[in-house]
């Protein structure tokens, strides 16, 4: 792993964008190497810099952003100085880019065949059936099956994990010194994304390309790079090999990075041999319990009466929104005959990859679903005349951006709430708001901001706040960290455990994310296209998963991190 | 490279000054017309026919020698009046109708927005004379035709906007809140269509200035001896060899009109 | 193939949509018909068998059917406005010639000058500033095609004497002077368009060079042109093929303007006088006419789409 030779260099670059006569430094003074033949991470929340890193490298810059310092050495040729048509010439043959979105960075009129076969055509000479031979062999080695069918199709006729293969195949079919990877995996499924991980790992091997992989996940970077480097606000905080830097970090940032990558991953949390045989020991005691199961027993009874959530023998259908007059409309079942129930003050996770219908039965559950057949019953106390008003069970979104309106100030949005379902005045309703902005950590300022004034954790607080704000004793939790940056994501978390100390709620916790439904969930429910696979505690789960699915995804959430933490 | 002045903090498009220039102008004659003219609009002076701009009467007299001025300033109050109103008619139904449809969908949506898709299809002068041909012409006969006709567009846009922002997470939250069905669709969605809707208006207040021009220039909407600038544009024609000033003031009025508008919506939708 | 069958059945109903209104539109007219065509002093008698004659008195979707069926062979009855009997559809024959080659040369003046155009302004994002485009554009835009005719005829007729105004030559007699003449009428209906054209092209062009396909293509090493000419050009003209079909609906509605300036012997003028005569036969088959073109155009654009984009046959 050491003495190759260098690459790339890059020498105190400082990158900025325009403004209006003021310059906004977006990479401030950044200097690292790149070696022949080596994997190097950047790592770094959204706004680090680092994708302006690579773009600068590659001199794909947006117009609007200057160079303002620096040097960029290829090669020994400094890349911000040379002329235009020698880094046209370079770009492609010597340096080439695989970008984060498979779906808009193809042209969606030409066929992938046209567009990996463009870049060959580029940069060499060859007879025309040579190109289209060699296109295909290069769609073949990147794992694509039957690729002479592939160079045909069009992009939006591939999967995103196909897309993402050909683009590797097209970044890889001219043989290029360096390819750059900008959060190659993202967009995909967390088991895709570890095969084209895998991929990538296995080009760089193949053929001794060295490449920058850059992503805003850790465990992306830990699981094949050998170096990393970690950005913050345009600056470099941490730099090393990988496995280094993340055991043993120095930087404060890089350690609260580390530590926000939830519990059964980091290396702290690697669980003791007594804790391993505890879970053992309570397994078995279960598998009794089973078999005790014939006879009815008093005590099962009474813990009926816990659920908050009882749910029996769901399917839920989505119908197209289509064209009816012509035509029949189309009605897709989504959940297959679910059975499952939530315990008064649990937290139950929901896990499962997009597409798996986890969204729609969060929907189905509170009601916004109705092509529903089966039982959901929910017993949130509502009737027991302890609560001051209705409590029907709640639900917090995804995208904050998206739940709350945009057009209206963030009390308005608190009150209405209580407009609608109490029979406060106005006083008494101020009163319950200016307690719940408090409860969620903002302050009564914010109440006359609109959304869009608001960052992205705040506005996850407002639509906390807007949940709870009817006291529901049951809260269903959809995807709500997903969209947020991982310090933020660990601080919103804390808030809901929080919450639920004080309040005694129950929360479905909706995510496609391992790592943070360990850290939040009691039991987690795992389900794959629309039905339940495997549902335990969570501890359970990790250490002793039963289906094949659930390993899978065990498999794909920590090949990430085996280079550091060896489980 | 867009040339942006910054008034009180807040940057604007040079382009949208300069729209919302044109439109105070424009509308001050207006507004000054509704009370006040040089001249009596519709007094003729026999004396006075086809005499060129001068100081007496700044852009000139007609063939009956009436003051141009004077008739521009009332005339322009009427073809306002009738544009307003057109698009106040279509904007109030097409919301109602694109709002219930957007929000709803269904059968009915398909069956009016098939229908939708015919009328819009059609060039919109064309079914305002199919509507005056049978209604008569006549200031209230057009104002009625267009206002119809601009109901599908207005449907048409406000529909999209609803088909977007029904499935968005804030209608959802609003339902589990458990706001009904109208209070979702005009107090929660309506609003967020502002950005859409307001140079809809805009906009569909230049089509009718000049669905009326066009109009009441074929002689089929204003009848004379009112004055609106498409009914002048008309008169103006037979002397165009003799008296070029007759139709310039109103030709230059309507594209003063059409210009202050469309620079204001189109610079509104960029800040 | 499954799309162009749910395309042709969408142009069916149209078409059908589009003849139910015409006819029924003119059923709620005011008045009796007959009484309308044969004036005042008709004798009961006449009346009626000019009732009998046209149809009248048998039941609404009877008379639907028989109108549709004359309609699919080209025969709509007869027009009232003139002393001579005539028959609808020779009348809307000879008038069909100048309106077709009126709006034809309109629609080929804003595809080749708009286009070129369109790119040249895209191209220069950097040169002219932004707002001065837009500021032009928005200028021609908001000249009501038949003002424009207006000034042409002032500016080109009158002081330039580039050609006689009222001084239309039949397309039978001499083919080359009418099409001389017809490029007046011709800009003043395109001018505007061209300046919607121009802005819209260019706005497309722009917001397809912000696309990560084109981001995609300058990783490639390829040279701005390539990139313009085989990735971004195709795509920003799809949408561009939509708006120009849109166009020529409105097309149509300048020429029907734009004859009354020039004294155009055209289907608009023809419009105009029926509509002022009560010739309710012409009047109907002009409106079927025109409308059925704008939607066989539409669906042709339709067939256009399913060959160019790959994207739609999935659909």
């Amino acid at each position: 792993m050491t003495n190759y030779e260098t690459l790339l260099s890059v020498e105190n670059l400082s990158v900025g964008v325009s403004d209006k006569r003021k310059i906004n430094t977006v990479i401030d003074n950044i200097s690292f190497e790149v070696k022949k033949g080596e994997i190097i991470g950047i790592v770094g929340e959204s706004g680090s810099g680092k994708t302006m890193t690579a773009l600068s490298v590659i001199g794909l810059l947006p117009p609007s952003v200057k160079i303002l310092s620096g040097k960029v050495n290829f090669h020994g040729k400094n890349l911000l100085t040379i002329e235009d048509k020698e880094f046209r010439r370079l770009r492609g043959s010597e340096i080439s880019m695989v970008f984060q979105d498979s779906m808009t960075s193809f042209n969606p009129l030409l066929t992938i065949g046209a567009q990996v076969e463009e870049m060959l055509r580029l940069h060499s000479k060859y007879e025309k059936e040579e190109y289209k031979a060699l296109t295909i062999e290069a769609l073949a080695e990147v794992g694509l099956s039957k690729p002479q069918e592939i160079y045909q199709k069009y992009p939006h006729q591939l999967s995103g994990g196909m897309r993402q293969r050909a683009m590797i195949a097209m970044a890889m079919i001219t043989r290029p010194k360096l390819v750059i990877a900008d959060e190659p995996t993202t967009a995909l499924d967390v088991t895709t994304q570890s095969k084209i991980l895998g991929l990538l790992k296995k080009m760089n091997e193949k053929h001794g390309t060295s490449i920058i992989l850059i992503s805003h996940d850790l465990r992306v970077i830990q699981s094949i790079c050998d170096r990393a480097i970690v950005m913050k606000d345009g600056k470099i905080v941490e730099a090393g090999p990988t496995q280094e830097l993340f055991s043993d970090p120095e930087n404060e940032y890089t350690k609260k990075l580390l530590a926000a990558i939830p519990v059964p991953f980091s290396k702290n949390s690697i669980m003791s041999k007594d804790i391993q045989n505890e879970i053992f020991i309570r397994n078995l005691e279960r598998n009794e319990n089973t078999l005790k199961k014939d006879i009815p027993d008093p005590a099962e009874q009474k813990n009926r009466q816990d659920d908050i959530l009882m749910i029996k023998n769901l399917n839920v259908f989505y119908s197209e929104n289509g064209k009816r007059l012509l035509g029949k409309r189309s009605r897709k079942q989504v959940i297959h005959n679910m059975t499952f129930s939530v315990k008064q003050g649990e937290t139950l996770g929901i896990v499962g990859e997009s597409g798996s219908g986890k969204s729609t039965l969060a929907k189905a559950i509170v009601g916004l679903n109705k092509e529903i057949e089966g039982i959901i019953n929910i017993n949130d106390g509502a009737t027991e005349g302890l609560v001051s008003f209705l409590s029907k069970p709640q639900m917090v979104f995804q995208d904050p951006y998206g739940s709350l309106n945009p057009t209206k100030k963030i009390g308005w949005i608190l009150e209405e709430p209580l407009k609608l379902q109490t029979k406060l005045k106005k006083k008494e309703r101020l009163a319950k708001v200016n307690e719940i902005i408090r409860e969620v950590g903002l302050s009564t300022e914010h109440l006359k901001r609109y959304p869009s004034q608001l960052s992205g954790g705040q506005r996850q607080r407002v639509a906390i706040a807007a949940a709870l704000i009817v006291n529901p004793k049951l809260v269903i939790l959809d995807e709500p960290v997903s969209s947020l940056d991982v310090t933020i994501q660990a601080q919103i978390l804390r808030l809901l455990k929080d919450l639920q100390k004080k309040y005694n709620l129950t929360y479905v916790f909706i995510s496609h994310d391992l790592n943070v439904i360990f850290q939040i969930c009691d039991r987690v429910c795992v389900v794959y296209q629309g039905e339940i696979v495997e549902m335990k505690e969570a501890k359970e789960l990790f250490f002793c998963p039963d289906h094949e699915y659930t390993k899978e995804l065990l498999k794909s959430a920590m090949l990430i991190s085996k280079n550091c933490c060896h489980i | 490279m867009k040339k942006m002045v910054k008034i009180k903090g807040k940057t604007y498009h040079l382009n949208y000054i300069l729209g919302l220039v044109i439109t105070s102008l424009v509308l001050l004659i207006v507004i000054i017309g509704f009370f006040y003219t040089p001249y009596d609009p519709n007094t003729m002076n026999a004396a006075l026919k086809n005499s060129p701009p001068s100081l007496m009467h700044p852009l000139g007299t007609d063939n009956f020698g009436r003051d141009i001025l004077s008739r521009v300033m009332v005339g322009a109050g009427t073809t306002y009046v009738i544009a307003v109103s057109i698009v106040l008619i279509g904007a109030f139904f097409g919301t109602v109708v694109g709002a219930l449809t957007g929000y709803f969908g269904g059968w009915l949506d398909e069956v009016i927005m098939r229908f939708n898709d015919v009328l819009t299809a059609i060039p919109s002068i064309l079914l305002a004379l199919v509507f005056v041909s049978i209604f008569g012409t006549g200031t209230y006969n057009i104002i009625f035709a267009l206002g119809i006709l601009f109901v599908p567009s207005y449907a048409r846009v406000i529909r999209s906007e609803f088909i977007v922002l029904r499935e968005r997470d804030f209608v959802n939250n609003a339902k589990l809140m458990g706001a009904g069905s109208l209070r979702i669709m005009f107090i929660h969605i309506l609003p967020n269509t502002r950005n859409v809707l307001i140079p809809a208006l805009l906009i569909g207040f230049n089509n009718a200035v000049l669905a009326e021009a066009g109009l009441s220039y074929l002689g089929l909407g204003v009848q004379p001896p009112q004055a609106s600038l498409g009914r002048m544009l008309s008169e103006a024609q037979s002397y165009l060899l003799d008296s070029p000033w007759y139709a310039l003031a109103p030709g230059l009025m309507i594209i003063l009109t059409v210009l202050g508008f469309s620079l204001i919506s189109g610079g509104m939708g960029n800040d | 193939m499954k799309y162009t069958l749910k395309k042709l059945a969408t142009l069916i109903v149209s078409l059908l949509i589009t003849s139910v209104l015409t006819f029924t539109a003119f059923q709620i007219i005011p008045g009796d018909s007959a009484l309308n065509a044969l004036g005042m002093d008709a004798t009961k008698e006449q009346l009626e068998r000019y009732r009998e004659e046209m149809g009248l008195n048998k039941s609404l979707p009877v008379r639907y059917i028989n109108w549709l069926k004359g309609a699919l062979k080209g025969d709509f009855g007869y027009s009232t406005q003139y002393q001579m009997q005539m028959k609808v559809s020779t009348l809307i024959k000879n008038r069909l010639t100048v309106t077709f080659w009126l709006a034809v040369m309109s629609f080929l003046l804003i595809v080749v000058i708009s286009i070129p155009l369109g790119i040249f302004a895209a191209g220069k994002k950097n040169g002219i500033p932004d707002s001065f485009i837009t500021l032009i554009t928005q200028i021609f835009m908001s000249v009501p095609p038949f003002f424009l005719g207006m000034l042409i005829t002032l500016i080109f007729g009158i002081i330039l004497k580039w050609f006689t105004p009222g001084s239309y030559i039949n397309p039978g007699e001499n083919f080359g002077q009418f099409l001389r003449f017809m490029i007046f009428p011709a800009i003043a209906v395109a001018v505007p368009k061209i300046a919607m054209t121009v802005k819209f092209l260019r706005s497309s062009l722009l917001r397809e060079m912000e696309l990560d396909y084109v981001r995609t293509a300058k990783s490639k090493g390829m040279t701005k042109a390539r990139i313009l000419i085989r990735h971004i050009l195709k795509n920003a003209l799809i949408p561009v093929i939509t708006f120009l079909a849109m166009m020529l609906a409105d097309i149509l509605a300048g020429a029907i303007l734009v004859e009354q300036v020039f004294n155009l012997p055209g289907l608009g003028r023809l419009l105009v006088s029926s509509i002022s005569n009560r010739d309710y036969a012409v009047v109907q088959a002009i409106i079927l006419y025109i409308v059925s073109v704008v939607i066989i155009i539409n669906f042709i654009v339709d067939l256009i789409y399913q060959w160019i984009d790959p994207r739609v046959k999935r659909d």
